[in-house]
């Protein structure tokens, strides 16, 4: 009895091994900054080289390669880190006692560790203020793109200079137009003449992307007319940022 | 899973036995006071006092039976309708480690046999990538994998994926809500069963149902616990916790999760392999094999001490082993029957505690083999109890309700975590074990409390309920129903029913019989 009922929670797919993912330390030759953080449900980390190489790993033990920073960009980065050099190796939280399944980071600074319980809460504003550099740094160039977006009774033309992410109007529409499984009620927003799209994105790159009131995916054309729906597009200017 | 798998399950069937274990032998003239017994108690409670003792060869004085004025004295204070608490924090009551305190509302219907735990969840959605392109701390692996894509398009539709939809009723929102509801309600409820163990009051139960409510933040202002999912695709993890808040305060726990409600841990399923035609265990292997060993020994009465702590779960283990496709098949299913017997040989001769007991070993031969030679093909796999999943948001809600964690620092969960960084180490007192000494089984004994282990318990590293994680439901049952109790592990009795094991006053070994006892 005790095989067979084995066997059958055999049959359902155990036997895969998993153990808790570790990955190789942080702190290697040539390390500028480093950081490895998490709880037994998960971890992750990144870290930058002085030749300004950039690995990041998470849940996974492997580190990955991106795109490496640029010596100017090594620079900054180093002199945040000499900033936080007089941080003590090791930041308590205070809380009496630790909150459970608590994340703690390990921080490299050049060969340098600084262990920080309580992560992120206790985490002192210098070792914040390189993740934020880092940050910062790591943000991709915007890519311009230009809008024609149809008002219900026209089609108005506006120019995107910047990330579309950091133009509140476009916000509802950009949902609308990349979210996964679209959902809005039907509006009684008009829609263009046949061969007018809803709403055309051209890239800078050349790049386009339109959706039109026939859109085959279902829920899409719905969803993007509920957001132009919502702004005035024509009193826009034509340049949104 | 079977009970065969689970000694916690087992061992609750036993302390919800009704009659002890060993009973003094009666004499057998009798059938006068098993009449007037009858008699007194009516033919379904005698007929069911009867198989039971049978079963136990206990004995059952005659004042154990209620009497009328103790069943009406229940009868009346049932009548009196619902008892309910606001605002309970149960796990307060525990100490040490990781202390949560929970924070809820319980409400017991005497009618009904229900205990309901009612908990406010509010909730704030969090994206994980913001829509200006900021990511939350440990994304930013994802972010960068985003920003990599070929065209501009495809990192616009990866990046939406990190955002949750606009309005306070999206679609996903709305989902999010239903779904954690759904994950966590079923699996919290109805695992173990309490009565009233006090003479008259036994048929008084309370099964115990879970029930969440979960809604917006802004909706919710009075809410226990305010839950921030952080948006992801299904296929990202991120970890989570619960931020305990104030020990009295049953509204100012935090939850961080992910929107991923499935989210889960896998750490019961281990394999070591062998070399061609052998069932030694081969250098490396061994190591492995130790680490496992190391993990899921459970806690002894001291370190190295080789005896199992009392509150040991003892979480048994399954060793299959498996051969590769070439060669002779019955050659193959006696090497895969020699693999899990070395196997179990290490791990005795290497520390596991009580290897005996909680190892069963099997060979399968090569009839799951991918075929060829392959290495992990020759292979013996271990499965700790259940083998199942961890479900991250079942295990966080377990510490919404006030408990603490089970599970230890070991070379396989959480290594080289300490309890000053507040992981438990092996051995150490679980939080909630003294709420869970409070708890009673059928018998009227006391449970022996929680230690931290990895095992397959719910607050360890696996998905089982054990009556131990209901403390704090006990602890706000207890509170609700003042005066009267205790509340034991088990069934609900018939009205006129002796209380389980009183016959042997519920201790494991019975009294001398009393001169008016009834033999059976």
């Amino acid at each position: 009895m005790r095989w067979l009922a084995c066997a059958l929670i055999l049959l359902a797919g155990c036997g895969s091994a998993s153990e808790t993912p570790v990955a190789e330390p942080a702190r290697e030759a040539g390390v500028l900054f480093a950081y490895e953080v998490g709880n037994h449900l998960h971890r992750y980390g990144g870290r930058v080289f002085e030749d300004g190489r950039y690995e990041l790993f998470s849940g996974e033990p492997d580190w990955e390669t991106f795109e490496p920073f640029t010596p100017d960009q090594v620079e900054q980065i180093a002199a945040a880190v000499d900033k936080a050099e007089s941080l003590p190796g090791e930041i308590k939280g205070g809380s009496d006692p630790i909150p459970p399944d608590t994340a703690r980071a390990t921080f490299t600074l050049r060969g340098r560790e600084v262990v920080v319980d309580e992560y992120p809460q206790a985490s002192p504003p210098e070792l914040e203020a390189i993740l934020e550099l880092i940050a910062r740094l790591r943000k991709k160039p915007p890519v311009a793109s230009t809008w024609e977006v149809w008002t219900g009774s026209e089609t108005v033309k506006l120019q995107v200079p910047c990330d579309m992410g950091d133009v509140a109007v476009l916000a509802d529409l950009r949902d609308a137009l990349f979210m996964p499984s679209p959902s809005a009620t039907a509006s009684r927003f008009p829609d263009p003449p046949s061969g007018t799209p809803l709403v055309r994105i051209e890239f800078a790159d050349g790049e386009t992307h339109a959706v039109a009131a026939d859109d085959g995916e279902p829920g899409r054309a719905d969803a993007v007319k509920a957001a132009l729906a919502g702004t005035d597009w024509a009193k826009l200017p034509p340049r949104l940022c | 899973m079977t009970p065969e798998h689970n000694p916690g399950e087992q061992r609750e069937e036993q302390t919800a036995a009704r009659v002890p274990d060993v009973a003094p032998d009666v004499p057998q003239s009798t059938h006068d006071r098993l009449l007037g017994l009858q008699q007194q108690v009516g033919n379904a409670a005698f007929g069911r006092m009867v198989s039971r003792w049978k079963a136990g060869k206990a004995i059952l004085a005659r004042e154990d039976i209620p009497t009328e004025a103790e069943i009406a004295e229940a009868e009346a204070w049932a009548a009196e309708g619902k008892k309910s608490s606001k605002d309970l924090t149960p796990g307060a009551g525990g100490a040490g480690l990781n202390n949560a305190p929970g924070g809820f509302d319980a409400e017991y219907d005497p009618k009904l046999g229900e205990l309901t735990i009612i908990m406010r969840c509010g909730v704030e959605f969090v994206d994980g990538i913001s829509k200006a392109g900021v990511a939350r701390k440990g994304l930013e692996k994802e972010l960068e994998k985003a920003n990599a894509l070929p065209t501009e398009i495809e990192r616009q539709q990866r990046l939406a994926l990190f955002r949750w939809g606009d309005g306070e009723d999206a679609v996903d929102k709305t989902t999010f809500r239903t779904d954690v509801e759904k994950e966590v309600e079923p699996f919290w409820s109805g695992k173990h069963q309490f009565f009233m163990r006090k003479k008259g009051w036994s048929w008084l139960g309370a099964t115990v149902k879970v029930d969440l409510k979960v809604d917006n933040k802004s909706r919710v202002p009075d809410a226990h616990l305010t839950m921030k999912p952080v948006k992801v695709p299904d296929t990202v993890s991120l970890g989570a916790n619960v931020e305990p808040g104030g020990a009295t305060n049953a509204r100012d726990q935090v939850m961080n999760v992910t929107s991923n409600v499935h989210a889960s841990g896998s750490f019961l399923n281990h394999f070591v392999t062998f070399d061609v035609g052998k069932s030694d265990v081969k250098p490396g292997q061994d190591t492995k094999l130790q680490n496992v060993i190391d993990t899921f020994k459970g806690a002894e009465t001291s370190a190295g001490s080789g005896v199992a702590d009392a509150r040991s779960i003892q979480t048994p283990v399954f060793l299959t082993g498996h051969a590769s496709k070439t060669g002779n098949a019955a050659f193959n299913q006696k090497l895969s029957e020699d693999r899990a017997r070395s196997v179990e040989k290490f791990m005795k001769e290497h520390g596991f505690v009580n290897t005996e007991v909680r190892t069963a070993e099997m060979g399968v031969g090569d009839t799951e083999a991918t075929g060829g030679e392959v290495e992990n093909d020759r292979r013996v796999d271990i499965q700790i109890g259940s083998g199942n999943s961890q479900n991250t948001l079942r295990h966080e809600f377990g510490h919404a309700f006030g408990l603490g964690d089970e599970y230890a620092s070991t070379p396989l969960v959480s290594p080289g975590q300490t309890p000053a960084q507040g992981t438990p180490a092996m051995g150490d007192t679980a939080t909630h074990d003294n709420l869970v000494k409070n708890m009673v089984d059928a018998g009227g004994t006391p449970l022996k409390g929680a230690v931290c282990e990895p095992t397959d318990s719910i607050m360890s590293v696996g998905d089982v309920v054990r009556p131990q994680h209901y403390a704090t439901f006990h602890a706000s049952l207890t509170k609700i129903t003042e005066p009267h109790g205790p509340w034991a592990l088990g069934s609900p009795t018939a009205k006129n029913e002796a209380l389980p094991g009183s016959a042997g006053t519920g201790a494991t070994t019975a009294p001398a019989p009393e001169p008016d006892a009834v033999p059976v």
